[in-house]
């Protein structure tokens, strides 16, 4: 049985194809969103909405957003261990599975997990390394908006319609143009921007709040940062639903009352919609499509929620778009059926999809200009960005000067017509062995890309015949197989609570939430910990649920009453 | 009749939505996951058949109609924000700024019904990021209402770069960048290729900085690639001169030494200042074509004569000292020598050389004249008499005064100027036959054939001249 899981920037999900549709499971709490939070406890780790409230409480050992650091060597401190964002990646993903193995009844094994379309070669292969360290086997990675278009589209019963999926995550956003007709959901063209997601929308307020109020980031403790972000997290969802805000916010001990409306905040995050425009163009121009030749623009991605970003789509499309699948979950319900198609459900048989590959993959090549002096440094691509996967493409190279030995191979990831804005993904060292003019000892280069995201590089030498391959499973800035093999013992060290405690931690990681933010409230709040966990003590399970739930209440009351 | 219509086993006839019906019932068998080679034989046919029938059916021209109904949607979505008053004691945030951002503007496109005038949008465009500075023309490029269309940005984005390289406007670096990145002209996919990328941005750059008129600004444009081989201080030397209100006698006085000229015409073939259009505005177009001038071996003016004069006399009065060392040891040992005889031939030498001055750019300039249509400048047709003038020259001193050596020696120069014109004429080829080598020996030793060669070729070229310009008349 494949799950399907959408690992996102601030919420991750788990689901499966089942026979009448796709389906999602809830965590221990019962929520469907897990937020993608770990805390560590000691020895334990915590993650989900006990590890989001103890950002507020302990945001030493408390870190959230890694889907950022992935693809990248940045490792962050809990307590006395560093992690890299695979590990935490990895941990969230194990508490995904818990909650899918409990509703389930047995244990999983294989995964699909949805990746923005934009991720690079090292952020596709971290998530894979995630899985690895999760203890599961993570074949295919789904792109982000063809998952969303995935669950669209079989709601969909028209014969056939072309689609823009836009899709606004916590961190990324990604633009698709499908086309979706007799079954088959057909990807023309990805774009999008790994740095551009809801977090930084929610940077703007705190920035601007900040201005308004002449301080700087630096004056807060970690604790008050956390804490600001959480009430501009409500902040912000109640400007989007009202219009305007109006809140008490906390300020170094004191309460500030801020107001904003939605207007302001528009013209305050202008910077961030004016970049959206260019990978939606890039898209277009890519899908060769007229933009009326769309029938549907479809948002999806939490951080869509925000007017503004209706409006920018209606300034950019002439149209309305469309928000009627539900955009927290609409991508874990894709990369569900898409776990299904992988797994050959027969309900899904009448079903294909073909994705593309959203950059363009090439080598370096060397030119010879006016004056006969050579330079290096050229990109030349190999397979164009938004080829149908999968793809195998070949050209040939020569070498420069006759006294050349070997040529080298560079494998490049990106769309600059220099390599030095790319990315480097490997090199491949090629022997000449052929002596003779330089026409005659050429090499002919094989790209391959397949569907699940490999490249293969393969190398003929053209007059011997001699073959070479590269298949670029390392990358710099992963982890090597042995690094892998150290940190999944390390990770194994580390306990996890059981799934019947979570409910426990979770009102206990709250409780110490509100002690945090609400100094005047703290006595009673002392009081109610320190008997709860007294009754934690006792095991006796009913007097736990009875206290749990009282104490619920208080909390809700408490909560409220701010 | 397209080979992927038979792969998808169609009929000629068939259209979109029967192709697609076909690739997606082959496609249920053929997964990209199953088969990788069979699945990318299929996507080629089916991409092959859509577009053998697209190419086939007429293109239709769409209007971005939803345009019109997407004001009123806007309308429909903009809630009304009341302003709550701020009370007693608490603490507002400031009036938002003047001026709505882009984003909340509900105008109207560019579009009318018609068709969208491109090269006027790209002309005002290409203006704009003359004449604004880099932090004002962001704003104003994310604003222009014309980019926000996904049809027509493309095209202006064509056009402005069709414009750009026509003309060769000066664009400072920082508009240049943020031009290259708006319509994406870094791009391998779709975008320039990055050596005339390069070519385009330095060369705007550089038009810019020189149309600025500042010295220091220029001088960074040029090394900025660091392809002016030149230093500092020479630039700015070259700079200074260029940028000097034209005066005659200074512009002669610095022009003397020939480094100065080729230096200051390197630095005006970086800044491809070929012509006297777009002159920065503190260089005086009169001083810019004295230093042209002075390199232009087909162009003759009285400064090159003047400049060689000058020359002549400083070369000849250099010449002159380098007796005067000697001049002086004879004296001190007593030897009676007369200080005027020194100072006459060191004056003969002085003209001499200036003579020599004068005449050599003549001598090239009418050597290198193909034909005798000398309109355009001052002296006209005077210029091409000294080899007609020394051959009748020569037959007045063998006739008319009996100097028979004089006279020989006087038609050598003739025949040599005319022998050269000829050879330039033909093209620099030695096509050498015996007659002629004769003819030439006999015209050198009998005066009077030389003389009578040269006229004669002289009037010849004279008709041969007046028949191609009747030519170029009626033509």
């Amino acid at each position: 049985m494949i799950v399907g899981i959408d690992l996102g920037t601030t919420h991750s999900l788990i689901g499966i194809h089942a026979a009448e549709g796709p389906r999602l499971f809830p965590n221990a709490h019962g929520e469907l969103l897990t937020p993608s939070v770990v805390s560590l406890d000691n020895d334990t780790v915590l993650v989900g909405q006990p590890a989001r409230d103890r950002l507020v409480s302990h945001p030493q050992l408390s870190v959230a957003h890694f889907k950022r650091w992935m693809g990248s060597d940045r490792e962050t401190r809990l307590g006395n261990r560093t992690f890299r964002a695979e590990e935490l990646s990895a941990l969230v993903l194990r508490s995904l599975l818990a909650d899918a193995e409990a509703a389930l009844g047995h244990r999983v094994d294989e995964a699909v997990i949805s990746v923005p379309a934009y991720f690079s070669d090292a952020q596709r292969k971290a998530t894979r390394i995630a899985g690895e360290l999760a203890g599961i086997r993570v074949e295919r990675l789904i792109n982000e908006p063809t998952a969303a278009a995935l669950a669209y589209g079989l709601q969909q019963h028209d014969e056939e319609s072309r689609i823009l999926v836009l899709d606004l995550g916590g961190g990324t956003f990604d633009v698709s143009v499908l086309e979706i007709f007799d079954g088959v959901v057909e990807v023309h063209a990805s774009a999008g921007d790994n740095y551009l997601g809801g977090e930084d929308f929610l940077q703007v307020l705190m920035q601007a709040f900040h201005a308004e109020l002449g301080i700087a980031a630096s004056d807060l403790s970690a604790a008050e940062q956390a804490q600001l972000l959480r009430r501009l997290e409500v902040f912000k969802r109640e400007l989007s639903v009202q219009g305007q805000a109006r809140r008490h916010l906390p300020l170094a001990g004191a309460e500030r009352t801020w107001q904003l409306d939605e207007a302001r905040y528009a013209s305050l995050c202008e910077p961030l919609l004016q970049r959206m425009r260019t990978p939606i163009e890039r898209a277009i121009r890519d899908a060769r499509l007229k933009p009326d030749a769309l029938d549907d623009i479809v948002l999806v991605g939490g951080a869509v929620r925000m007017p503004m970003i209706s409006k920018l789509a209606t300034r950019i499309f002439g149209r309305l778009p469309l928000r009627h699948i539900h955009p927290d979950e609409a991508i874990a319900l894709g990369a569900a059926v898409a776990a299904g198609l992988k797994a050959r459900d027969e309900s899904l048989r009448e079903v294909v999809l073909t994705d593309v590959c959203p950059y363009t993959l090439g080598t370096q090549v060397s030119r010879r200009d006016a004056s006969g002096g050579e330079r290096s440094g050229y990109f030349h691509p190999i397979i164009q960005r938004n080829t149908v996967v999968p793809v195998s493409r070949e050209d040939r190279f020569y070498p420069l000067h006759e006294q050349q030995h070997a040529v080298r191979i560079d494998v490049f990831q990106g769309e600059s017509p220099t390599v030095d804005r790319n990315i480097k993904l490997g090199e491949l060292n090629v022997p000449l062995t052929h002596r003779g003019p330089l026409h005659e000892r050429g090499v002919t280069t094989r790209f391959t890309y397949d569907i699940n995201g490999l490249l293969q590089v393969e190398v003929t030498e053209d007059a011997t015949g001699r073959r070479h391959e590269l298949v670029l499973e390392q990358n710099p800035g992963l982890l090597t197989p042995e690094e892998i093999q150290q940190r999944l013992q390390a990770l194994q060290a580390l306990k996890i609570h059981p799934r019947d405690a979570q409910q426990n931690l979770a009102i206990i990681a709250r409780a110490e939430r509100l002690y945090e933010e609400l100094i005047h409230q703290r006595e009673p709040l002392q009081t109610w910990l320190a008997q709860f966990r007294h009754a934690l003590e006792g095991q006796d399970t009913t007097l736990i649920d009875r206290q749990r739930r009282e104490l619920a209440y208080a909390l809700d009351a408490l909560e409220a009453g701010e | 009749m397209s080979w992927g219509l038979d792969v998808l086993e169609l009929d000629a006839d068939a259209d979109e939505r029967a192709i697609k019906r076909a690739y997606a019932k082959r496609l249920r068998v053929t997964r990209p996951d199953d088969d990788p080679v069979a699945f990318q034989h299929l996507h080629q046919a089916y991409q092959a058949a859509l577009d053998w029938v697209r190419a086939e059916s007429t293109a239709d021209d769409g209007l971005d109609h939803a345009w019109a109904e997407a004001d009123g949607a806007l309308e429909a979505m903009a809630f009304s924000a009341q302003q709550p008053t701020p009370g007693v004691g608490e603490y507002s945030p400031p009036r938002p700024p003047q001026g709505t951002p882009v984003l909340l503007r509900t105008q109207p496109p560019v579009e009318p019904d018609g068709g969208v005038d491109v090269p006027a949008n790209a002309q005002r465009i290409l203006c704009e990021a003359r004449l604004s500075p880099a932090d004002a023309f962001g704003p104003w490029l994310e604003a222009t209402p014309i980019l926000w269309s996904l049809r027509y940005k493309p095209l202006v984005g064509q056009a402005l770069l069709d414009e750009l390289v026509r003309t060769g406007d000066g664009v400072c670096a920082a508009n240049m960048s943020l031009l290259v990145r708006c319509f994406g002209w870094d791009d391998v996919h779709d975008g320039v290729d990055p050596d005339r990328l390069e070519a385009i941005r330095t060369r705007t750059h550089r038009r810019w900085a020189v149309q600025s008129g500042d010295p220091t600004q220029i001088n960074a444009a040029l090394h900025r690639e660091g392809s002016l081989q030149m230093a500092q201080a020479t630039a700015e030397r070259c700079l200074r001169y260029l940028s000097k209100p034209w005066h005659a006698g200074w512009a002669l006085w610095r022009a003397v030494l020939p480094d100065h000229v080729t230096d200051a015409n390197r630095m005006m073939d970086a800044l491809e200042q070929n012509g006297f259009e777009q002159l920065p505005v503190s260089w005086d177009p009169r001083q810019v074509a004295f230093w042209r001038n002075l390199v232009d071996v087909s162009q003759i003016n009285r400064w090159r004569c003047l400049l060689g004069m000058l020359r002549g006399i400083l070369i000849g009065a250099l010449a002159a000292m380098l007796p005067l060392p000697f001049t002086f040891m004879a004296l001190l040992d007593g030897l009676d020598r007369d200080m005027s005889e020194y100072g006459l031939a060191a004056i003969g030498i002085c003209t001499a050389f200036a003579l020599i001055g004068v005449l050599w750019p003549l001598l090239r300039w009418s050597v290198r004249q193909l034909t005798l249509d000398h309109s355009h400048t001052r002296f006209g047709l005077l210029l091409t008499l000294p080899a007609p003038l020394m051959a009748i020259a020569s037959l007045v001193l063998i006739h008319g005064l009996g100097q028979r050596v004089e006279g020989t020696l006087m038609i050598f120069p003739a025949l040599a100027l005319a022998t050269a014109r000829w050879w330039r004429r033909v093209g620099y080829r030695i096509d050498f036959r015996i007659r002629y080598a004769v003819f030439l020996m006999l015209a050198m030793f009998i005066a009077e054939a030389g003389a009578v060669l040269v006229l004669g070729y002289w009037l010849w070229e004279l008709a041969q001249d007046r028949r191609s310009r009747a030519e170029t008349v009626r033509r």
